[in-house]
């Protein structure tokens, strides 16, 4: 059921947020212990919750009366565990409760658990949990995406309506791909990341994984909004038209190299949006290109600043036995799994004096030069459309090679490295039958155009 | 540039990563072929690029916040002694 008819059926009384809840959570330990995209599930604190909104009168429970919702176990909800998937984190209670988590309550959600995910989003598989791989409910042997994948499997295995995610360079978008789901990255500094265990402040996005475009572009809806305890968050202009005659662009140079099943469903897409009216112009993004390499080296450089509070002195893991405070922070780091190693070490050298010029400030520059190319080519155009990735879900440890693994996230990083939004939505299938995603960015703050035009191509 | 594999570990130490023998072969190693790759980066001409500060990340005023559940970050501490982090001597 959408979380838009649950909300109504809980505030007309139809349904109660228990019988809901009680289904949901019976569906949680059935179908989980398969997909391992659950942590934990607040069962507890769930059925209090629900018992809560169905105390309170008709038509006031709130837009998402009873909505079970699945948060990713990077976002704090106070009392509970928030490990980011990490043996660092793995004991460490949240001390407040995230800005996004509380809009959602407001409107009487019901947290029903965390979700499994890279370690620290880290990843673009799931494979880099120090709890175990996610996998897709769609292809068992199959990784869900990442670093998102818990919040996406369990959207796509009908555990939970909505779940939310986080997305730094395509972590929402991506595993929504992967599983067949509606993932967004909100415009930067559209939703607020108080609580949210910050990876690479400069490109972290909070945004809802839902099974269909309304459900997604109501949630957005909810926590979107400036806080002022995320200086970054702004509100969204007013008074945005709304737009006709839709003209799209398609990056004819930068959407090259895609698996032939992709390039297919790619063209039809084009060509379904030419037969709903929409105008559809070639544009260039000559530096899109550079995303990834840039992503990798200014993410991990704000990574090794962010991840150094970890060491283990006032929270997270404390190893035993340790000489002095040197020899703490040495060991108490080794709670760190391979990948966020290797991006810490990555920041660093970035940073180095004797490489900054080169590497982190060169990447700064290059970065104002893709965000230069999308702010040109969307006064060109409304809306621009992409795959989301060159190809769909591949087998759990299938890919070692490490860059390989980071080009997955190709056709994902340009929005947070220009900061723009971008949609994706399933559409079209791979050489194995598994979804395939396709990507809509807009300008910033013009998410309703891109529900827009994700319903235009068909989405549920 | 080829990257040097004993400055990279020297990094790591820095960040206070500790490798073991079996890590340092293999993510450093690793790490080299992803400073090789992201270097192509540097063949962007930038020197048309003005940079302005307009972006950048508004700062909040710099003024005391009384945080509601101080007790709960008191609580984490691994070590303390009365309400005071304790931490392992430095020398």
């Amino acid at each position: 059921m959408r979380a838009i008819d649950i909300a109504q059926k809980v505030n007309s009384g139809e349904v109660s947020a228990l019988e809901i809840i009680t289904k949901t959570l019976a569906g949680i330990k059935e179908k989980n212990p398969s997909l391992n995209a659950f942590l934990e599930i607040f069962e507890e604190d769930a059925i209090k919750r629900a018992k809560e909104i169905d105390a309170l009168p008709q038509g006031k429970k709130g837009r998402l009366a009873g909505v079970p919702v699945a948060i990713k176990d990077n976002i704090l909800y106070e009392g509970h565990i928030c490990s980011c998937a990490s043996k660092m984190l793995e004991n460490y209670k949240a001390p407040y409760t995230a800005t996004v988590v509380k809009k959602l309550l407001k409107e009487g959600a019901v947290i029903v658990g965390r979700t499994n995910m890279d370690e620290f989003a880290m990843g673009s598989s799931n494979e880099n949990s120090a709890f175990g791989p996610v996998k897709n409910p769609l292809d068992l042997a199959r990784v869900p995406g990442g670093s998102s994948g818990g919040s996406a499997a369990a959207v796509a295995s009908g555990m939970v309506p909505v779940a939310l995610g986080s997305d730094t360079g395509g972590s929402i978008r991506q595993p929504a791909a992967f599983c067949g789901v509606v993932g967004i990255k909100p415009t930067y500094g559209s939703v607020s990341r108080y609580g949210l265990t910050a990876f690479a402040s400069s490109a972290d996005q909070i945004g809802p994984i839902t099974n269909n475009i309304e459900d997604n572009q109501l949630v957005l809806s909810i926590i979107s909004g400036q806080d002022k305890k995320d200086s970054t968050s702004k509100p969204a202009p007013q008074n945005k038209q709304e737009k006709q005659n839709l003209v799209i662009g398609v990056p004819t140079d930068f959407v090259i190299n895609l698996e032939k099943e992709a390039t297919l469903a790619f063209k039809q897409a084009v060509e379904l949006l030419k037969t709903k009216g929409v105008q559809i112009k070639e544009i260039s993004l000559p530096h899109a290109k550079y995303s990834a390499p840039c992503y990798h080296i200014l993410t991990a450089s704000e990574a090794s600043s962010n991840l150094a509070r970890f060491d283990g002195l006032r929270y997270g893991y404390a190893a035993q036995n340790t000489k002095d405070l040197e020899d703490t922070y040495l060991k108490d780091r080794t709670a760190f799994g391979p990948e966020v190693k290797r991006r810490i070490i990555l920041g660093t050298f970035s940073l180095s004096s004797a490489h900054a010029g080169d590497f982190y400030l060169q990447a700064q520059k290059v970065r104002e030069l893709i965000k230069l190319d999308f702010q040109k080519a969307l006064k060109e155009v409304d809306a621009i459309i992409m795959p989301t990735t060159p190809n769909g879900a591949f087998k759990i440890g299938e890919v070692e090679d490490i860059l390989t693994l980071y080009l997955a996230d190709l056709f994902t990083c340009p929005a947070n490295m220009a900061g723009v939004p971008a949609l994706s939505v399933p559409f079209g299938k791979d050489k194995n039958n598994m979804p395939l995603g396709l990507q809509i960015y807009a300008n910033y703050f013009d998410e309703n155009l891109l529900y827009k035009t994700a319903a235009l191509l068909g989405g549920k | 540039m080829e990257t040097n594999l004993q400055e990279l570990k020297q990094v790591a130490k820095l960040a206070k990563i500790e490798l073991s023998a079996q890590e340092e072969e293999k993510l450093i190693k690793q790490i080299a072929s992803v400073v090789n790759w992201v270097e192509e980066i540097q063949k962007v001409d930038t020197s048309a690029l003005t940079c302005t500060t307009a972006d950048f990340t508004p700062k909040r005023e710099d003024s005391p916040v009384q945080f509601e559940n101080a007790a709960a970050l008191t609580g984490a501490f691994n070590d303390k002694q009365d309400n005071l982090l304790k931490v392992k001597k430095v020398l």
